[in-house]
């Protein structure tokens, strides 16, 4: 049985303002934005703080709910359930927690893609951001790979980033992004 | 030529297309989960407006929020005013970012280093929501 206390406990301790776990859809990244700006207000911070970590939470739910639900034609419930979401907050900055099951080979695309951004300063995130942003092709779905250079150049900090198995053809893929308060 | 008006919802901008004025306005914001949907139609709009722009058409961004997808279409859309521009009628752009705003204003910043057709950033006071 669940322990109550404890997860209380936890909550309360590490300050989550939000947490999430199970599928996502347009309507439920609607409410949850709308639930953790509603948060966000009744802690006192800067406007301007409220809409950097909400233009983070966006992408990173996004970037979530694409690759969860990229198995769709196959029917994998276990994938698109497997989003989760947490925002905390410490005395100096929020943490928006996000991830998502992801094959082998999703896994090994993502830690490269994420140890290239993590190896970029500012300058170098803004130039790839142009130069990815400036291609001839508009997308017709998701964001090309844009998101996670959009999250670390607003973040302002390194993405930390984990992969942690769950059966031999899925990955527990999780990072946490830090916005200064 | 029909004019666009685009009432906001949640995740996305209100928009306003005017034919005979030339303005085109887009504020609030803009996050959905499919950009290609919401976007194309205005995009097609402006192909069609190019065909004979009024002399001076003028663009105005007011938005609090927009993910990456959507940031690619409202390049989109700049490049579409670009080639106007380029082509002899008058348009210029004006990005507008609450004070404070970094994010939005370096968006700004960036499209500005895109495209080549006059963006005019304009600080605005932060409203109360």
């Amino acid at each position: 049985m669940l322990d109550i206390k404890n997860f209380y406990e936890l909550l309360d301790k590490e300050k989550i303002l939000f947490s999430y776990k199970g599928m996502l859809d347009g309507d439920l990244i609607d409410y949850i934005l709308q639930m953790v700006d509603k948060r966000l207000k009744n802690v006192k911070i800067k406007k301007s703080v409220r809409k950097k970590v909400i233009n983070v939470l966006v992408e990173c739910i996004q970037n979530s709910y694409h690759y969860a639900n990229q198995k769709d034609s196959e029917g994998d419930s276990e994938s698109k359930d497997s989003s989760f979401i947490v925002v905390s907050q410490t005395p100096v900055d929020f943490i928006v927690y996000t991830g998502n099951y992801v094959s082998p080979h999703e896994a090994e695309k993502l830690d490269t893609q994420l140890e290239a951004i993590n190896a970029m300063d500012e300058s170098d995130l803004r130039e790839y951001y142009i130069k990815n942003l400036n291609k001839d092709k508009l997308p017709t779905s998701g964001g090309a790979g844009l998101g996670l250079v959009d999250i670390s150049r607003r973040s302002g900090n390194k993405i930390i980033y984990n992969f942690d198995e769950i059966s031999d053809d899925s990955l527990l893929f999780s990072m946490q992004v830090k916005v200064k308060n | 030529m029909d004019n666009i008006k685009i009432k906001a919802t949640g995740k996305t901008p209100e928009v306003s297309f005017n034919f005979d004025s030339g303005e085109l306005q887009i504020s609030g914001r803009s996050i959905p989960e499919n950009s290609y949907q919401f976007y194309e139609p205005l995009l097609t709009w402006l192909d069609s407006y190019a065909e004979k722009p009024q002399n001076k058409t003028q663009l105005s961004f007011r938005l609090d929020y927009f993910n990456t997808s959507s940031s690619m279409y409202i390049l989109g859309i700049l490049k579409k005013l670009e080639k106007m521009h380029l082509s002899g009628s008058e348009a210029e752009v004006r990005w507008h970012y609450e004070v404070d705003d970094e994010d939005m204003l370096q968006t700004g910043e960036d499209l500005r280093q895109i495209v080549k057709i006059p963006i005019q950033m304009i600080e605005v006071e932060s409203e109360e929501d």
